[in-house]
């Protein structure tokens, strides 16, 4: 039998449990750029994550594709099954929808079914995810391009250099979003004001990404909740 | 997802149950249930929420076979018990692919395993004001043991300890980045401003213990307890106004002259504004980005007389050092700075200055107090947090400097009042939600006072002062 802790162990330990705590990030779906393409990425960027969840190439992920132009104009891409999806590198903004559909947490893990095809169902949500990437700043391109969940910023996020900071207003169906929380580059910032807006700084790193969360119960039986996720992909650098 | 460390202590009896003791065949699985020491993985989302039930397996550093594998529990934990010292790598993973993979290592130190961070950033800072924290408290107990000096004089100036002291009781917001915030110093007010449409309540106890100059039981000041109740509002984001009242009891050696009540109210008004991409004045929210700028506060007070300063003794006369109010006005002016660093840290300055009125006493003296000059620089650590349950613990280190002009009795100045003296506070605070509690003690660590060895029970004699405070934001 080992022997009681001692007073100078147990301070030891509880400083150092203390000290633990290690960054943690949720998926990122991004936008980047590949030769003269653009390519949807999915899974986790962060150091000592392990991803081992959807690639972005299985059948059905990409709900919804579009290149629009400096004006705003939409065209849709047709994802290829198989593969990650392309979009065309000329586009001014580029916008995709996925989702990984149902999980469901259970006592053997979580699932990636309904609530209503598991055994012991514990928790349960839908799960949407999207992404828009600037590549262009237009007075067209400066208001939502879509009626979800969306990151409008309110300047060139691409003229913002790094360590400076930037605005962005998060919308749904043109309407500001107020108290959400909104991460970058993989940590919570804070929660949108009354008027939808948060105040970031740009991090040092060549592409940045910021994302925003909404959570709605779930109409049906197959999850308790569907969360939705907006993200904004834009390189940075001081660009004009 | 986090990953931190705890203690599993389990039982006390050395063998507890022995189970199936029947007839066994060859093949017959016994259990033994044993006490043990192990290692507590605990495993969460960012946002607190348990890791659980989800699979991970911890391999010895380099290995390809893993020590131990399995599920987490419904509390996202994972009892290790690696009986040796060792470098090891987690791995976890969900199926909707959140997971970590982490190495560290444990010692074994007498059957004792401990866990280390992999960061040298994350480890040394907190140690440090961990390390500061317990010297200072117990160089407090220490101080507070020591025994005494010579005979004192009278204990003028004391009132002022509870006249208009900001203290920004630093009240965790709610939210899911209000845990990450700038902390709040115990003694030394910080640049928050409250939100508009906010209100604080607040309450401050600062009790002083002071050295004592004769061995006998006389009429030496003893103890005094500075109680602070305030409440504040938020007018507007860069906009706060406070009104605090105090409540004084102080008391002799022999107890031959104690007074006590409430004494005179003070109302503050607090202007806050940062620097971001140049001088702003706060915003109704602020990211932690934001937070992460230079905020500033300036603020202008004044004491009312509502107490009463014509507190008489056993004989009836008149002592204004024992008197619950000043008689007449002290205005109070003040700035702050708060420069929080990107992760733990958070500074904290501050320059104040108070000037007392004149006042004529019914026994016909007038009194005149000296002014006050305080500079307070503050270190706060965030040590720990626990989003899920909205709790955050922080360490503290403060240097206080106060300088206190001479009293004035008829115009003359008053002999053994006034000087010079620097406190160092180690504290601490801990948030719970809308709320927050602050500890700490404050030594005198150097004094220059005006004819210091016949000064006693006032600032800069103390052993030790006990500082707690207590604050709701609703």
């Amino acid at each position: 039998m080992a022997s009681p802790l001692r007073l100078p162990t147990l301070l030891l330990l509880g400083l150092l449990g203390l000290l633990a705590a290690s960054p943690a990030r949720g998926h990122d779906l991004r936008i980047e750029r590949e030769g003269d393409s653009l390519v949807l990425r999915y899974g986790h960027g962060s150091p000592g994550s392990h991803h081992a969840g959807p690639t972005g190439t299985e059948p059905g992920f990409v709900r919804e594709a579009i290149c629009f132009d400096a004006g705003g104009n939409p065209t849709p891409v047709t994802p290829e099954a198989g593969s990650p999806l392309r979009l065309p590198g000329d586009c001014a903004a580029t916008w995709a929808l996925v989702s990984t559909g149902y999980w469901t947490k259970t006592p053997a893990g979580t699932r990636n079914l309904p609530a209503t095809e598991v055994e012991h169902a514990l928790s349960s949500r839908q799960s949407f995810e999207s992404v828009k990437r600037l590549d262009a700043w237009t007075d067209a391109l400066a208001q939502p391009l879509t009626s979800e969940l969306e990151i409008v910023p309110l300047v060139d996020p691409r003229a913002v250099t790094p360590g400076k900071k930037l605005d962005v207003r998060v919308v749904r169906d043109g309407r500001p979003v107020a108290g959400l929380p909104v991460s970058c580059d993989g940590r919570v910032r804070g929660q949108t004001g009354q008027d939808g807006t948060i105040r970031l700084k740009v991090p040092e790193v060549e592409l940045v990404l910021v994302q925003a969360t909404v959570r709605d119960p779930h109409p049906g039986p197959e999850a308790d909740e569907m969360v939705t996720t907006a993200g904004l992909v834009f390189e940075t650098g001081g660009k004009e | 997802m986090s990953l931190s460390c705890g203690l599993l202590a389990a039982g006390l009896a050395p063998i507890v149950a022995v189970l199936a003791p029947s007839a066994s065949p060859a093949h017959e699985l016994l259990l033994d249930v044993l006490p043990a020491e192990a290692l507590l993985l605990d495993l969460r989302y960012a946002d607190g929420t348990a890791f659980s039930y989800e699979g991970y397996e911890i391999r010895p550093e380099g290995e390809e076979i893993p020590f131990q594998s399995g599920r987490t529990d419904a509390n996202g934990r994972i009892a290790f018990a690696p009986g040796r010292a060792g470098s090891w790598r987690l791995t976890a993973r969900s199926e909707d692919g959140h997971g970590l993979d982490v190495s560290f290592t444990t010692s074994a130190q007498g059957g004792d395993a401990v866990m280390t961070s992999r960061s040298w950033f994350d480890r040394y800072p907190r140690v440090f004001a961990g390390a500061g924290l317990i010297l200072g408290i117990f160089g407090a107990l220490q101080l507070f043991a020591r025994r005494r000096r010579a005979a004192g004089l009278a204990t003028l100036a004391v009132l002022a300890a509870s006249s208009p002291c900001l203290a920004h009781h630093g009240v965790a917001s709610l939210g899911v980045a209000g845990l990450q915030g700038p902390g709040a110093p115990v003694e030394t007010s910080s640049s928050a401003t409250l939100p508009a449409g906010k209100g604080l309540l607040t309450v401050k106890l600062d009790e002083a213990v002071f050295e004592k100059k004769t061995s006998e039981r006389d009429d030496e000041g003893d103890v005094s307890s500075f109680w602070l109740y305030g409440f504040g509002w938020g007018v507007k984001p860069w906009l706060s106004a406070y009104v605090f009242v105090p409540y004084t009891a102080k008391r002799t050696e022999d107890n031959s002259f104690t007074t006590a009540g409430f004494t005179d109210l003070s109302v503050t008004a607090v202007l806050g504004f940062k620097l971001d991409e140049g001088l702003r004045l706060v915003p109704a929210s602020e990211s932690l980005d934001e937070q992460e700028d230079w905020h500033f506060t300036i603020y202008a007070g004044t004491t009312l007389p509502t107490g009463d300063e014509n507190v008489r003794d056993a004989d009836g006369a008149i002592d204004p050092g024992k008197a619950l109010g000043f008689g007449t006005t002290a205005v109070s002016l003040g700035a702050t700075v708060t420069k929080p660093a990107p992760e733990h840290l958070t500074w904290v300055g501050e320059l104040s200055w108070i000037r007392f009125g004149e006042h004529e006493y019914d026994d016909g003296t007038r009194v005149r107090f000296g002014s006050e000059l305080r500079a307070n620089a503050a270190l706060a650590l965030r040590l720990a947090t626990h989003a899920e349950r909205g709790l955050r613990a922080d360490a503290q280190l403060e240097g206080n400097f106060l300088r206190l002009g001479r009293d004035e009795v008829d115009g003359t100045g008053e002999a053994a009042t006034g000087g010079d003296m620097v406190y160092l506070l180690p504290g601490a605070r801990f948030y719970a939600g809308s709320t927050s509690a602050a500890f700490g003690v404050k030594i005198p660590i150097w004094t220059d006072l005006n004819e210091e060895a016949d000064q006693q029970g006032g600032e800069g004699t103390e052993d030790v002062r006990i500082l707690a405070t207590f604050s709701a934001l609703f």
